[in-house]
């Protein structure tokens, strides 16, 4: 039975109106919830990477509590908000060490978040009966970036101003730029409604201002609701991992001061390069090399892709090394978003020289997880699944590149004021393409028909079947 | 279809009106201009009055450019209700053809938002095509001038009226309508659908 049809076959019991399986199903899913790795007790002893989840949950603890101090001196107005900062900073009692707690338990509460996603992506967790839990691990590190994001413009400093007008203003208006989609305005709307007007203002302040502590808020309130359901415990974490981690935090808190402020918020005057929080600059830099449209649409897509990662991951394998294309997809999105982040940070983007690297680089390392994948289970394309996640990446590869090779301007070589006609530089990119992956299948094809014995020491030799 | 099928159906209807009921309020308390049901309105239209930008008589010579700040009332959800944004702009003089493709009925003059349609940076005038080549990497077929974008250099040919050459840019930046009355460039409205 193909793997289709064994998904169709555990829709069947929704789709012939037996609920009840279904049902059944989701209850089995319920009861191997985890949101903060609570259950997970018995790993919690042997190994440190199952602190991550007490973790979060102690940072938006920390988060909450602070903030809601911060709320006693804060001023939400366009024309106060900035001061009132300055205002903690310099002036209230230990209203810099309350901010800085905030923030840095912030930043905090974000790596433990991706951390954790990333320990769950490489031991497999999303699978049956995780998947739940996988789910909800994303949509709380999307309501955290958000929370994130909403925070950063309540400063009202030149780079949440700015970064606020082009996450808010400018990104919504490229789904007008998507056909027949366009006509209903919705990335306008969508903007309007977030901003509360057409432009960044007060009405935004405002809103981001309520969005911002509404997050924390209700979703503590959610979290005490399952825990008074389930009966259990809240931090599986033993107290002197509790007086390490707060311990780090006073520290960081008491070295990293004072908290970065910024510049007032100027709507006349971009700053150059336009930054946001650090955990967005990856994103700013994918932005800043794809065409706005594919840009918008593929950045929509990852939480997405991410949620329905137990679909396309089916097999029971869960080390990594059983499963060597989805440990490989992995740690390049990992190393992908290390170094788009650093690039930024360097201020580094030269649309026309870039993309096609990226695209090489990231095609290799999907050839290796191929190669890896057929040298540990001997096979080329293990299932369907990995078809479609190759073939899906490549052609979002092609668009990546291809967009800019496109376009009818000559690609200057650096420092010569020479241009090389687009559709060459195109065609070279596309023969190096096909030529570097069928160098790579061609090489584990002749290692593993032992052709390469002869060239190589003794130990790394093929050894003959049987 | 058995019996119960129907009776489930029927039972599930006034659960999809109770939900449908309260989306439109839940969305007119987001967005407040929009009426009951109204969930494909237009994107509310900022307001201004005419603004004089510049005198053609300081803009005689061909390529010769003034920047400005147009002032307009955006809708904001606010008791105020309005807020003001300055929207910077260019004046430059071309000829009535170049003025033609930008979409004009002619006259010796295009008036712009300079802010880039990717992200919202303020673009900048280059007149020189060696700067073009140097600082954005872009290499001109014309000496023309043209628009290039500081942030992630997006060029924009003036000649072929706004089109992008180079760069990140979805599109020819935003017009301004003008009218030339004697010696003032008198700006009336800018074109709907920009960054503010």
């Amino acid at each position: 039975m193909s793997r289709v049809s064994k998904l169709a076959a555990s829709l069947k019991p929704l789709l012939a109106g037996q609920p009840e399986k279904a049902i059944k199903e989701l209850r089995d899913r319920l009861d191997h919830f985890d949101l903060f790795d609570e259950t997970k007790t018995e790993q919690a002893r042997g190994n440190p990477l199952y602190i991550l989840g007490p973790m979060v949950y102690v940072f938006w603890l920390v988060v909450t509590v602070s903030g809601a101090l911060l709320m006693i001196y804060y001023v939400p107005t366009t024309t106060d908000a900035f001061n009132s900062i300055l205002h903690i900073q310099d002036t209230v009692f230990l209203g810099w060490f309350i901010r800085g707690l905030h923030k840095y338990a912030a930043d905090a509460l974000i790596i433990a978040l991706a951390l954790r996603l990333y320990r769950m992506y490489f031991n497999a967790e999303y699978k049956k009966p995780g998947e739940l839990a996988w789910i909800v691990g994303i949509l709380v590190l999307v309501m955290a970036m958000g929370s994130g994001i909403t925070g950063y413009l309540l400063i009202w400093n030149q780079r949440a101003f700015w970064a606020t007008k082009v996450v808010f203003g400018v990104a919504p208006t490229y789904i007008d730029f998507v056909p027949l989609l366009g006509e209903l305005n919705l990335g306008k709307t969508i903007s309007q409604v977030l901003l509360g007007g057409a432009a960044v203002g007060q009405a935004t302040l405002t809103r981001f201002y309520s969005v911002h502590y509404g997050i924390s808020l209700i979703g503590l309130a959610l979290v005490e609701i399952y825990f008074y359901k389930t009966r259990l415990k809240r931090l599986n974490l033993r107290w002197r991992s509790l007086a390490v981690i707060m311990g780090l935090l006073l520290l960081v808190t008491f070295i990293f001061q004072p908290v970065e402020m910024g510049r007032r918020a100027n709507p006349l005057q971009t700053p150059l390069p336009i930054l946001s929080d650090w955990y967005f600059l990856g994103l700013y830099q994918q932005l800043k090399y794809m065409p706005p449209a594919p840009a918008i649409l593929s950045q929509g897509a990852m939480p997405v892709l991410a949620m329905i990662l137990p679909l396309l991951d089916r097999r029971r394998e869960r080390r990594p090394g059983d499963r060597p294309f989805f440990t490989i997809v992995g740690v390049t999105a990992l190393v992908t978003w290390i170094v788009f982040s650093i690039l930024i940070i360097a201020n580094v983007a030269d649309i026309n020289r870039d993309p096609p690297i990226i695209t090489h680089v990231l095609l290799a390392a999907l050839a290796i997880g191929i190669l890896w994948e057929r040298k540990r289970w001997g096979r080329f394309v293990p299932s369907i699944w990995h078809f479609m996640a190759y073939s899906m990446t490549i052609t979002f590869l092609f668009v990546f590149n291809m967009t800019y090779a496109m376009r009818e301007a000559p690609v200057m070589i650096a420092g010569t004021g020479f241009g090389v006609p687009a559709w060459l530089v195109w065609l070279l990119e596309l023969l190096a393409l096909a030529g570097l992956v069928n160098t790579l299948f061609f090489a584990e094809e002749a290692y593993a028909r032992g052709i390469l014995n002869r060239f190589l020491p003794g130990r790394f030799q093929m050894k003959k079947a049987g | 279809m058995n019996r119960r099928t129907v009776l489930r159906a029927l039972a599930a209807l006034p659960i999809v009106g109770a939900l449908t009921a309260i989306v439109s309020p839940l969305y007119r308390v987001l967005r407040p201009t929009a009426g009951p049901f109204d969930f494909f309105r237009p994107p509310d239209v900022a307001s201004a009055e005419a603004q004089v930008v510049g005198k053609a008589s300081d803009l005689a010579e061909l390529w010769s450019f003034t920047a400005f700040e147009f002032v307009q009332k955006n809708v904001e959800y606010t008791p105020q209700g309005v807020q003001e944004s300055r929207i910077p702009g260019f004046v430059v003089r071309v000829t009535p053809e170049i003025a033609r493709a930008w979409g004009y009925a002619g006259g010796q003059f295009i008036v712009i938002s300079r802010i880039c349609t990717h992200l919202g940076c303020v673009f900048n005038y280059v007149p020189d095509t060696a700067d073009i080549s140097t600082g954005y990497n872009f290499r001109p077929s014309t000496d023309a001038p043209h628009f290039g974008c500081p942030c992630h250099l997006s060029v924009y040919d003036i000649v072929q009226g706004g089109k992008v050459v180079s760069g990140p840019a979805p599109r020819a930046p935003r017009k301004f309508e003008f009218i030339v009355e004697g010696d003032d460039i008198r700006v009336t409205s800018l074109e709907a659908g920009g960054v503010a």
